[in-house]
Order: structure tokens, then sequence, then C-alpha cells
């Protein structure tokens, strides 16, 4: 792709470092020569600023959103306790909750979640467990 | 550390640990989109409410085709449409004004740029959004939008120079 308004439309992921390498390649390249398109990507990055800007002054998700979603989705805590010392390395909590299952149970050791009541739903898609490892694909 | 795909798995099977979890890592993500096409905070915390319950309760039909923050910002797309038609039909009263930016809140931000993005189309809005902001790539930002890759780069394109006519 050589001509110049194709590559001005690839110029947004070219400043975000998202083109695959060949665009890339072939924007840097025009740039070299094409004035008119060296100013289309002053005009990228200076947009992209721009909108960056706007959303910096964006402050953090109020508390109260997670409490309206439990809510909404009719959950709650039930119990919540946490005994033990994050300075010694040991901390054990309690949790139940009111689910779409009846209730579940888990100890927390460690940071990590037992289960001591497992009650699963049903699963619309026959997808097995993903691994937590695996790349991530479309 | 668990996938977002792994979480949204554990949240479909009800795992309420996990469903928390994946609202820690995408609930800026998502409240910020949705300040891109609402404009108004209390909309925006609307917007993330019902996404994630829409999320909660249809996290089993996730099936791995998409990616995870793909697949939430693309039900956060459409619970943002769905507010805002609420909002035209005028079925209830807005909880603030629309009345100028406190200054206080944009003392680095030309009040300027703020209005001429708030002026922008909305199509023109997330997408702008969505790759300058979330630096998300040409695919993946036509996945949460539901339209071709060549659409994106025209809304893009159009967006840019819209812009950059206002401010100029």
């Amino acid at each position: 792709m050589t001509d110049c308004e194709g590559l001005r439309e690839l110029m947004p992921w070219y400043v975000t470092g998202k083109l695959g390498a060949a665009d890339a390649a072939a924007v840097a390249a025009h740039i070299q020569t094409c004035e008119r398109c060296r100013q289309e990507l002053a005009e990228v990055v200076w947009v992209r600023h721009l909108v960056n800007a706007d959303r910096a002054d964006v402050p953090a998700v109020p508390a109260r959103v997670w409490r309206k979603v439990l809510a909404r989705a009719g959950l709650r805590d039930l119990a919540s306790v946490d005994i033990g010392s994050l300075l010694v390395g040991l901390r054990l909590g309690v949790n139940a909750q009111r689910t779409k299952a009846p209730v579940r149970a888990s100890l927390r050791v460690m940071g990590r979640n037992v289960r001591v009541v497992d009650e699963r739903r049903g699963t619309g898609c026959k997808a097995t467990q993903p691994d937590a490892t695996a790349p991530q694909q479309d | 550390m668990k996938s977002d795909e792994a979480l949204l798995w554990a949240t479909g099977q009800a795992d309420l640990a996990a469903f928390r979890e994946l609202y820690d890592r995408h609930a800026d993500r998502v409240y910020r989109f949705a300040l891109s096409r609402v404009r108004r905070s209390h909309l925006a915390e609307e917007v993330l409410q019902e996404t994630m319950f829409a999320v909660w309760k249809q996290a089993d039909r996730f099936c791995g085709r998409s990616k995870a923050t793909t697949w939430i910002l693309g039900i956060a797309r459409n619970q943002a449409h769905a507010i805002l038609r609420r909002e035209k039909k005028g079925e209830r009263l807005p909880e603030e004004p629309a009345s100028e930016p406190d200054p206080a809140e944009t003392a680095e931000i030309d009040v300027r740029v703020q209005r001429a993005l708030a002026g922008l189309s909305a199509e023109h809005q997330e997408a702008l959004h969505l790759v300058f902001y979330e630096e998300m790539s040409l695919a993946d930002a036509a996945a949460v939008l539901g339209v071709p890759e060549g659409t994106v780069k025209s809304r893009l394109f159009y967006a840019r120079k819209a812009l950059a006519e206002e401010l100029r």
C-alpha cells in the first residue's frame, strides 16, 4: 500500500504501535518523502494527546458501584471474617456469599480461595475451563 | 495470575471471588469507555453497573471466540446505547446539569478541547477512545464496535478531521 489516503487511515495505529510490521514499514518509508503525510502524522499525534489528556482527570470508579452491581445481581456477602496477620505471612479468611447457587463458602488461605461449598451452574457454552497461562486469541 | 478468560469461566460458575477480580480489572476501563459515550459520570456509573450485571448473567455464554476485554467492552457499548436512547426519550431527568465543566476539575485541560470532543458524534468519540486511549488494534476496535475494519478507519479519519477543524 503506497497511496497517501490509505496510509493516512493507518496512522492512528502507527502512532500507538499497533500496526503490523509491513504496514508500519510502509508508513515509515512514505513519510520520509511526503511532506503532506508528515503533517497528517503530526495531526494524529496531536489528536491522540488531546484524547488522552481529556481522560487523564477521570476520577476512579466510586466504591458504591460494586455494591450496586451486587444488589442488581441479587448478591450479598453473608459473612466475611479475616483472622491472622499478613505480617507473619498467614491470613485466614472465611467467606459465604448468597449467589445464584443457594450458598457458597470458601476458606481463604494465603490469598487463595479454597471452596468448602461448591454448587455449580450449568453453562450455556460447552467450553472447557481455559488455561490460565494460554495466550489469548480471538 | 489468572487470565481474564479463566476469570470469566469461573464467573460463569457463579464464583463471586472471580467476578470481583474481573470487576477490579475492568471497572476503570468500562467506566472511561462509558464516559466517552455518555459524557456524564452518573450515566457512566450506570453503564458500568449494567455491564457488570450482564457479565455476571452471561459469563457462562462466553466461549473464548473473542478476547474478554473485547467482549466486555462490546457489552458496555450496547448498554451505553440503551441508556442514551432512554435519555433522549426523556424518560428521566438527568441527575447532573449539562453545564460547563468544573474549572477546578479541569485545571490542566483546555475547556475548548472538552467541548470539541463532546461535540463529536458518539461513533467518533468511541472510536477515538478505543484506538487512542485503549490503544486497541484495528481488529479489536472493529470487534467492540461491531463494524468492519474499514468503517473504523473511516470513523477515526473523520473524527480527527472534525476535531482539528473545531479547534483550528
